[in-house]
């Protein structure tokens, strides 16, 4: 198995696998997808009732108008900074599950209105690092009368349990495909010219009574011609697929680096894997 | 109905709450909304949605809460 690296960026990678199958790159995407756990905010805890601006003494509605329920399920799907080494999950944590600073981070907020909160607003109770990464996502605005007092708990999970655990998205994997111009005989200038005019923008160029594949050296362009070679019947252009090498990019929410979260992924499947081993050894 | 700008994208995942405002106050000053969403990074067609269709609506329900 070889593999190239196309591309690492702070929450995006794209790498090109050789010499493997589609169905172990998909199990790779399912992983990233599925099995890599990190923090995200399960449990939120409102202040009912009055409450009171101790420096001006006014009074304020802990009601807002959207529904508590609401306001815990923006904080949960917002991405928090997540070590795996210096975090696990609770059922797994030496306090069996009652919470400690392994396991479990508090964040507390207090706004009152007239204004919109903003995840910057939660703050970390303890190490400043974990702060919220996108502090720019509105949670919800208050009224002049109203005020939000909270304190909320993120725990790692998975996200087989709910989305807001889900670390990585817009995984995609394709095999590698390559593109080949040949005038066949029987083929006119016209219909040569017609597949550059049906050809997703930027692909082909009919120049010269020749076409030319103008899609540059990004190996996941050339796939897109597999609906426009069926155009000619002559088999002028033709988009030759090589199922053994596939590209893989994926993207992250920033609570885990890219890297991080593919290494993540893999010990995951070689665990599963292990898990399968053993049992198959235990049969008489 | 979501009042405030969703925080994820509802199809990837893809945090993009915060780029509503961003988003709302280049448009409001006349740039093109495809333009905007562009440099804002939201590259998948998604992401963009959610942020093109959007309607805050908070603020009309916001009195009768």
């Amino acid at each position: 198995m070889e593999l190239k690296l196309l591309e690492l960026g702070p929450r995006r990678l794209a790498l090109e696998l050789g010499g493997v199958s589609a169905a172990q790159s998909n199990a790779i995407r399912r992983a990233l997808l599925a099995d890599v756990p990190k923090l995200a905010i399960d449990d939120v805890e409102f202040h009912l009732g009055p409450i009171r601006d101790e420096s001006t003494g006014k009074d304020y509605d802990s009601s807002t108008s959207m529904f508590d329920e609401a306001v815990a399920l923006r904080l949960g799907l917002l991405p928090i900074p997540t070590d795996l080494g210096q975090f696990r999950r609770r059922s797994e944590c030496s306090c069996k599950g009652e919470g400690c600073a392994h396991c479990q981070v508090m964040y507390s907020i207090d706004k009152k209105g007239p204004c919109t909160v903003y995840a910057r607003d939660l703050v970390p109770l303890g190490d400043a690092e974990l702060a919220i990464l996108e502090p720019e996502v509105p949670i919800v605005r208050l009224g002049a009368r109203q005020a939000l007092l909270a304190y909320a708990t993120a725990v790692v999970g998975n996200a087989r349990d709910h989305a807001k655990w889900q670390v990585v998205h817009a995984v995609s994997i394709q095999p590698r495909a390559t593109v080949k111009i040949h005038k066949r005989s029987g083929c006119s200038a016209a219909c040569l010219k017609r597949l550059a005019e049906a050809a997703p923008e930027g692909l082909l160029e009919f120049a010269n009574d020749r076409l030319s594949y103008t899609g540059g050296d990004d190996a996941s362009r050339p796939l897109l011609l597999l609906g426009t070679q069926k155009l000619c019947e002559h088999g002028s252009l033709e988009v030759v697929v090589d199922d053994a090498d596939h590209l893989v990019t994926f993207e992250t929410d920033g609570s885990l680096s890219p890297r991080d979260a593919l290494r993540y992924a893999l010990k995951n499947l070689k665990g599963r894997f292990e898990e399968l081993r053993e049992a198959v050894q235990a049969i008489p | 109905m979501t009042m405030m700008i969703p925080v994820r994208c509802f199809t990837c995942g893809n945090v993009i709450g915060q780029h509503w405002d961003a988003f709302r106050e280049r448009t409001a000053a006349g740039e093109p909304a495809g333009q905007v969403l562009t440099e804002l990074g939201l590259s998948r067609y998604c992401c963009r949605r959610m942020i093109l269709s959007h309607v805050d609506l908070l603020d009309e329900v916001g009195p009768y809460g």
